[in-house]
């Protein structure tokens, strides 16, 4: 039983579901992956009870919906998704006001929202800036750290304890370097584009 | 305006959140195969400049590398609270609907089960007949016919809603109406594609059933996604993927 891979044990429960076999098949599953669910659990909890809670509301979700595995990725990532999508699900429904760093503003996206909020394709560039400038000025760490915090609405020192960030200030200290080359970047685009229009004013 | 973007917040979510090109998880997963030979080439190029997949993958592999003997104590001790709960995990007590299964229930009573077992034997031989007798009478395909080359279309329609931010928990999707087809599949996915819910109908609306509208959580992106098809199953249009979001204020359910 042990030498037999994810797919192969999950194949075997399947087909004898009910049976004593099967419930063999789910023991090993659980024996191979509960620690790898607990440390996620931990990371985003940073409680040990709360942690466990998650962790075994997730093993009874995956195993009521092992018939739905369908082996079109291993059954890590398929567990994998399961946890992340149970954990995050669980901190947004804790969440009852927003997050520290919403005072962490983006000053220079603000005046850039501004100036292009009028209709939807002007939006759709500010976002398109936004993601440019994104991908020009900040490093790995920083984009890891605002999409964490940002997409997955995941709380600071959740996000630190994910990345493993022993700084003092943890994920913040990266929010408010993001922030200022953010700035910098804007600006410099800004500078750039606003040269050739001023330049025109000059001539007429 | 119901789809206006009303924060920082908000426009930094779009901005470092998925796009269409983003890989599915299980063409990421192959960037943490060995070697990473497998791995596509526009798989490759796009890791290198999306933020969002980079930090998808950096999960994924801190998933499979966690619960390690080099984690923390207290890693042990929920691996240990968990292994404590194993049987409440492995044997979970059934669901009010299957207890109240009727079916389940007449094969447990003994002096029902013959005749629920020869009942069963009954309909299986007259539903075996029914399938050969059609395809007894079925008039075969002419094989010389031929048609030329076949030409498929398929037309882009709109979900009406629910689509962008939202007021309130919604209780239907409705979209526009497809010439010509017979049947609609709606599905709701999670940011990373997996499917949350699907349905089928031959309406242009649908109900969200109570549990799928419990899983519309306040600041959770979730996309909609309708496909047409003909009465022959043939695909005549689809809406794309449409995200919608219940904002973490203003939601009133």
């Amino acid at each position: 039983m042990e030498k037999l891979q994810d797919e192969e044990l999950i194949e075997r429960y399947r087909t004898q579901v009910g049976s004593q076999a099967a419930e063999v098949c789910l023991n090993e599953l659980f024996a191979r992956y509960h620690a790898k669910v607990a440390s996620w659990c931990l990371r985003i909890t940073g409680d040990v009870n709360s942690a466990a809670d998650l962790a075994q509301e997730i093993f009874l979700k995956a195993f009521q919906r092992l018939h739905t595995f369908q082996g079109n990725s291993k059954f890590t990532t398929w567990l994998f998704s399961i946890t992340r999508n149970h954990c995050l699900d669980d901190l947004r429904s804790k969440a009852t006001h927003p997050q520290q760093s919403s005072e962490i503003v983006l000053d220079e996206i603000v005046d850039l929202r501004r100036e292009k909020v009028s209709t939807a394709l002007e939006r759709q560039e500010s976002e398109e800036l936004l993601r440019m400038l994104i991908r020009e000025s900040l490093d790995e760490m920083e984009n890891k750290v605002l999409t964490l915090h940002y997409v997955h609405e995941m709380p600071l020192d959740a996000v630190s304890r994910m990345l493993g960030l022993t700084n003092q200030s943890g994920a913040k200290a990266y929010i408010v370097s993001a922030r200022r080359k953010l700035k910098r970047a804007h600006a410099r685009w800004k500078g750039r584009n606003e040269m050739p229009t001023r330049g025109g004013s000059r001539a007429e | 305006m119901l789809n206006e973007r009303t924060s920082d917040r908000d426009l930094l979510r779009e901005a470092l959140g998925p796009t269409e090109g983003c890989p599915r998880a299980e063409k990421l997963e192959l960037a943490l195969a060995e070697g990473a030979l497998e791995l596509q080439a526009d798989v490759t190029e796009h890791l290198k400049t999306c933020g969002y997949c980079q930090t998808e993958l950096h999960l994924l592999r801190s998933f499979r590398e966690g619960g390690t003997a080099g984690d923390s104590e207290d890693v042990d001790k929920v691996a240990e609270l968990l292994r404590g709960r194993s049987k409440a995990i492995l044997h979970p007590r059934p669901s009010v609907g299957e207890q109240a299964r009727w079916w389940s229930r007449a094969f447990r009573i003994q002096w029902l089960a013959p005749a629920a077992l020869g009942m069963a034997t009954v309909l299986a031989v007259v539903g075996v007949a029914f399938q050969y007798r059609e395809a007894v009478n079925r008039p075969a395909l002419n094989g010389s016919l031929q048609t030329g080359n076949e030409v498929l279309r398929t037309s882009s329609f709109a979900v009406v809603r629910p689509t962008g931010d939202l007021l309130e928990r919604p209780e239907e999707v409705r979209w526009e109406l497809v010439q010509g087809a017979a049947k609609y599949k709606v599905r709701f996915l999670e940011v990373d594609r997996s499917a949350v819910w699907t349905a089928e109908t031959t309406e242009n609306h649908i109900e969200i059933p109570p549990m799928i509208q419990d899983k519309i959580v306040p600041a959770k992106t979730l996309f909609c996604e309708v496909v047409a098809f003909d009465s022959s199953g043939r695909k005549v249009g689809e809406t794309g993927l449409v995200r919608f979001r219940l904002p973490l204020h203003g939601a009133t359910r």
